[in-house]
């Protein structure tokens, strides 16, 4: 009896030596880069013990550097499953969210590791914060990197200060983070992104030329970059009205022939041309690929056709996607203002201002229809905002 | 635009970030490339009063290079200019005159293609571009004016600080020599040598006189300042462009992330015309043939161009050769016995990062 009852132990613990071997194998393999060998190990290993941690491990991890994100996430899930207090799997199942750009989702699994104490807070918090800023919640973002030892070098360490940039910029902390920005680039120099975010924020506060020169640096030092292309040609088009534009619009197509951003660079080559029914076209074609941005620029061409109520339909579409755009409430000011509709147009103009408070436009168009109604100090107040903002620009009219 | 900005989240742990790292390495070894390359791509004169602007040859997109986008190269600041233009032509002739620039149609006119460039230009400078010119046929001008059989020589002067260059007779007389009072349709901007200048197509820019007030005929030569310096040898006047060529993407110390990429450039050969351009994707060891999208003409550059299918991710050294139509190809390497600094046109080579995701 005693025999019998052994023969099962025995065998389990042969079959336990047999798996741990198999994962140590696997694992060796996956570091000496054979990852088809360390696959096929570790789901032998699986196959002898299912409740192989480790062996999901390296399927998580194997299926994430592929790109394969439901057996990715399905490996971690079963990770979590086998060890719910364990913060590992949690971080690397956030890790997953942050590729798939599931913000939201990462935000929690990450919660979920720190609530279970993964051992580099720092690191964790990282990413977090970068879950949560991309979520939309700038301001948890911010506290979360306030408890955070910032590296002094590496790729997190660029994370820390590009998120914080992010951040800042989000709750228009403009000084905090322009200089977040500048020690993300000088951490992570190669990185095109901090160049993206850097021409979209000069863009955003209409330092339209800095953006220019900076896009024309940045499309030398990534060539085939498609969101550089398209920021470059955008930077030209609001600086120059777009006399090199046909050359992002070239670079865009040889970098990716099938570029959602196409459509959006050709309606601005037309818009040079003069040509608002073909840009019209193209924008909605770029609208309905997800292009950001697409229904302002819309409204604003339908604005120039004369087609106010058109241009008002994609305004409150922008609005809707891009709430926190200022862009899209100053363009919405000027069609109310078109139609004389003054108080209207004054009130998209303050909701431009609060997300824009450095947009000397704004403050401009401001000003004078705060004159057009008949309130003086409202309109001096804003030139005067007006004029100290012109003292940084001198391309601005006088 | 305004709020466009998509952060790619990049994965951190050290089992999956190898990427990210590899990436910050190779970096600073371009950067240091390239800031070490800047440094040494300083012209080796400096003048506080001059301007210099060169064309950034990642803009190049057709042969005709937009006038605010033109290289501008100036010893010295421009001069007063007056609505009353009025140019000279004096010396070794029989009957002396000044014509003013409105007096310019008046003359034999025409219209001329070229590239200039500067004699100081580093290789794989922007100091050259090219234009259309209009204007009035130097020959012209000069013929009214009854030269002595004793003027062999004419030198050129601008009224900026006097600053002359003189060229012999043939060349300033030949049927492309202009005084052009336009470029590229417009009015000859300030900054270009407006109101009129000259233009010498296939020599140096040095020759194409800004801002000229004076065509001097003179029976012997003053000389060029611009002089190339042989060890051992006699120094001659720096005049006609030497064959040559440039990349305008990829450019030195780009990265690329693609597995194709259309590598472009120019060539030019002053007086010569291009008869064909190499390219080598891996440091001058293998050559292939660019495609010419130009037809080849003399004094003006062609666009080439070279689909180049990337075989490995890595470090890559391109190297872009021409060949002229006298069968005359860039050197390699700049030859030891020459002293000056003009005239660079040896091959130009760019390092280039190709990066490619996981």
């Amino acid at each position: 009896m005693g025999k019998i009852a052994c023969v099962p132990l025995v065998l389990l613990a042969v079959g336990l030596a047999s798996c741990q071997d198999l994962t140590h194998q696997a694992e060796s393999a996956f570091r000496s880069g054979e990852v088809d060998r360390a696959v096929a190990l570790a789901r032998k290993a699986l196959a002898e013990n299912p409740s192989s941690t480790q062996a999901y491990l390296i399927l998580g991890i194997v299926a994430a550097r592929r790109n394969e994100w439901d057996s990715a996430t399905r490996s971690f899930k079963s990770l979590i499953q086998l060890a719910p207090s364990d913060p590992q799997p949690y971080f690397y199942l956030g890790q997953g969210y942050l590729y798939q750009q599931k913000w939201d989702q990462a935000v929690t699994c990450f919660s979920l590791a720190r609530d279970r104490n993964y051992p580099d807070p720092d690191r964790l918090g990282i990413e977090l914060a970068l879950a949560q800023e991309q979520a939309g919640h700038p301001s948890e973002a911010m506290e979360t990197l306030g408890r955070v030892q910032p590296p002094a070098s590496g790729p997190l360490a660029a994370q820390f200060y590009a998120v914080t940039a992010f951040a800042g910029a989000k709750l228009n902390r403009q000084e905090e983070a322009a200089e977040a920005l500048a020690r993300a680039r000088e951490i992570d120099p190669a990185n095109p992104q901090y160049a993206e975010f850097m021409i979209s924020a000069l863009l955003s506060v209409n330092q339209n030329r800095k953006a220019r020169e900076e896009a024309i640096e940045a499309q030398k030092r990534w060539p085939d970059e498609p969101e550089i292309q398209y920021l470059f040609g955008l930077a030209d088009y609001f600086t120059t009205n777009g006399e090199l534009v046909k050359i992002a619009l070239r670079n865009l197509r040889e970098a990716q022939p099938d570029s959602y951003l196409l459509p959006s660079l050709e309606g601005l080559l037309y818009l040079r041309q003069n040509d608002l029914d073909k840009s019209a076209t193209a924008f909605v074609e770029a609208a309905k690929r997800g292009v950001p941005d697409s229904h302002l620029l819309l409204g604003m061409v339908y604005r120039d056709r004369g087609d106010l109520e058109g241009a008002k339909r994609e305004l409150r579409e922008a609005e809707r996607t891009t709430p926190q755009n200022g862009q899209v409430y100053l363009e919405f000011g000027k069609v109310l203002e078109a139609q004389a509709k003054l108080r209207e147009a004054a009130a998209q103009f303050e909701m431009a201002l609060k997300y824009m408070p450095q947009d000397p436009v704004a403050h401009y168009r401001l000003a004078q229809l705060y004159a057009r109604l008949g309130d003086k100090e409202k309109s001096d107040q804003q030139m005067k905002l007006y004029r100290e903002l012109q003292k940084t620009a001198p391309e601005l009219p006088k | 635009m305004r709020a466009y900005c998509r952060l790619r989240p990049k994965l951190s742990s050290d089992a999956l970030n190898d990427r990210c790292s590899r990436r910050r390495a190779v970096w600073r070894v371009i950067a240091a490339v390239t800031a070490f390359e800047r440094v040494n791509r300083q012209p080796v004169w400096a003048n506080p009063e001059g301007e210099i602007e060169s064309f950034d040859l990642s803009l190049l997109d057709e042969k005709i290079t937009p006038n605010d986008l033109f290289f501008i190269r100036s010893r010295f600041s421009p001069p007063a200019i007056s609505d009353a233009w009025n140019i000279s032509i004096c010396g070794e002739v029989s009957k002396p005159y000044q014509v003013s620039v409105k007096d310019l149609p008046n003359f034999a006119q025409f219209t001329v293609g070229t590239t200039m460039e500067c004699d100081e230009n580093p290789v794989g400078g922007g100091l050259v571009s090219t234009a259309e010119w209009q204007g009035a046929s130097l020959a012209a001008l000069i013929a009214a004016a009854q030269p002595s059989p004793s003027a062999q020589f004419v030198r050129l002067w601008g009224a900026d600080h006097e600053y002359t260059q003189s060229l012999p007779l043939l060349k300033a007389t030949s049927a492309d020599t202009l005084l052009a009072y336009q470029m590229n349709g417009d009015a000859l901007p300030l900054t270009h040598g407006g109101p009129a200048r000259a233009i010498v197509p296939g020599w140096y820019g040095t020759y194409s006189v800004k801002w000229l007030s004076k065509v001097e005929l003179l029976a012997e030569d003053r000389g060029g300042n611009h002089l190339r310096q042989i060890r051992g040898g006699r120094s001659e006047p720096v005049r006609d462009i030497q064959v040559k060529s440039a990349f305008a993407r990829p450019l030195d110390g780009a990265i690329i992330s693609g597995r194709r990429f259309i590598v472009r450039g120019v060539a030019w050969a002053g007086e010569k015309s291009i008869a064909k351009v190499e390219l080598s994707t891996d440091g001058g060891k293998s050559w292939k043939a660019a495609q010419l999208l130009d037809r080849p003409q003399r004094y003006m550059w062609l666009r080439w161009q070279f689909p180049w299918k990337i075989p490995v991710s890595g470090s890559h050294v391109l190297v872009v050769q021409a060949t002229d139509s006298d069968g005359s190809s860039q050197p390699a390497e700049r030859g030891p016995t020459r002293l000056d600094d003009y005239e660079h046109n040896e091959c130009q080579r760019v390092r280039v990062e190709v990066i490619w995701a996981k």
